[in-house]
């Protein structure tokens, strides 16, 4: 089993995975770590409709994804997993799986928030859990489509201070 | 008469919209919701919905059309699905923006989302393929024998 890649994005499967990260990272496999996705069968049928032949998908919820990740059936996949929020893409590394960098891709708010970068708002709360990701080892970057350049999200929260 | 949403990434639907007057004339109950990168999934909820509004989603129902099956724009439009005053259709091209002008006073909406379906799929076309058929099983167009007379 290889986790490829490990993204935040509020629109979980969506053009800029299937027509743009899938086959830059030749993955072959789709994990979405959602507790609210895993539980309706209608947004799965759909997002599972939109993901190309030969590309497998899995709606999981967060706290079992350690447990999903040693199974037999991932052990030849390249894997591309999904989170929505940074405290479920947390709760994953505080449960065990190891993710040695996490990508920061959509994560929209309105309001009074901390806009980071085009596509990035930042909460406190996402602070926080950022920070102790980072501190369980993942390297936490921003890059929302393979063409933008991946930057630390250190030097994104830095801007802020300016 | 059926109204009309165009839901896509960036300003695609506005441009399909322009390209279709550009051809039929002035449109009515004709909207697009041209989603930025920046927008959140509420920001989009809110456009989609005035866009439905605006097209005339309290009369007789609504055609949305999205462009790519899974993108956005479409998953976005999906959750308003449960109205049988709207149907949704992916993959937007101009013929199917066309037919769903020439058809809109077609009363089932289910149809009239089967008649663009249809008119998007026939609309996508290599017409070097006709051109081939046409010249049988000659030689190829632009081989040099292809022309030759007496």
């Amino acid at each position: 089993m290889a986790l490829v890649f490990a993204r935040i994005d509020d629109r979980l499967i969506h053009g800029q995975i299937l027509e743009v990260w899938v086959p830059f990272l030749n993955v072959d496999c789709i994990v979405v770590a959602n507790d609210e996705v895993a539980a309706a069968g209608l947004r799965q049928n759909i997002m599972r409709a939109a993901v190309p032949r030969g590309t497998q998908v899995f709606f999981e919820k967060v706290a079992g994804l350690k447990k999903f990740f040693s199974s037999q059936e991932l052990i030849h996949r390249r894997i591309l997993v999904l989170f929505s929020r940074s405290a479920d893409a947390l709760e994953a590394v505080r449960l065990g799986l190891s993710i040695p960098e996490v990508n920061l891709g959509n994560l929209h708010a309105e309001g009074a928030v901390d806009r980071v970068s085009c596509t990035v708002w930042l909460y406190p709360e996402d602070v926080d859990n950022l920070n102790a990701m980072e501190k369980a080892g993942v390297e936490v970057v921003s890059q929302c489509v393979p063409s933008d350049r991946k930057e630390s999200w250190r030097q994104l929260i830095h801007n802020l201070d300016g | 008469m059926k109204g009309l949403v165009i839901v896509t990434h960036s300003v695609l639907g506005k441009g399909l919209l322009m390209a279709a007057e550009a051809i039929l004339g002035p449109l009515e109950d004709a909207e697009a919701v041209c989603l930025q990168k920046e927008d959140s999934v509420g920001r989009i909820n809110h456009k989609v919905q005035e866009g439905i509004a605006a097209a005339g989603g309290k009369g007789d129902g609504v055609i949305v059309m999205a462009d790519m099956f899974g993108g956005t724009p479409c998953n976005i439009s999906l959750a308003y699905l449960q109205s049988d005053r709207l149907e949704v259709v992916t993959g937007v091209n101009l013929p199917m923006v066309l037919k769903f002008f020439q058809n809109r006073n077609e009363p089932s909406l289910r149809r009239l989302a089967e008649e663009i379906r249809e008119a998007g799929r026939e609309g996508i076309t290599v017409p070097g393929d006709l051109l081939r058929v046409k010249a049988g099983a000659g030689p190829e167009v632009g081989s040099p024998s292809a022309n030759d007379g007496e």
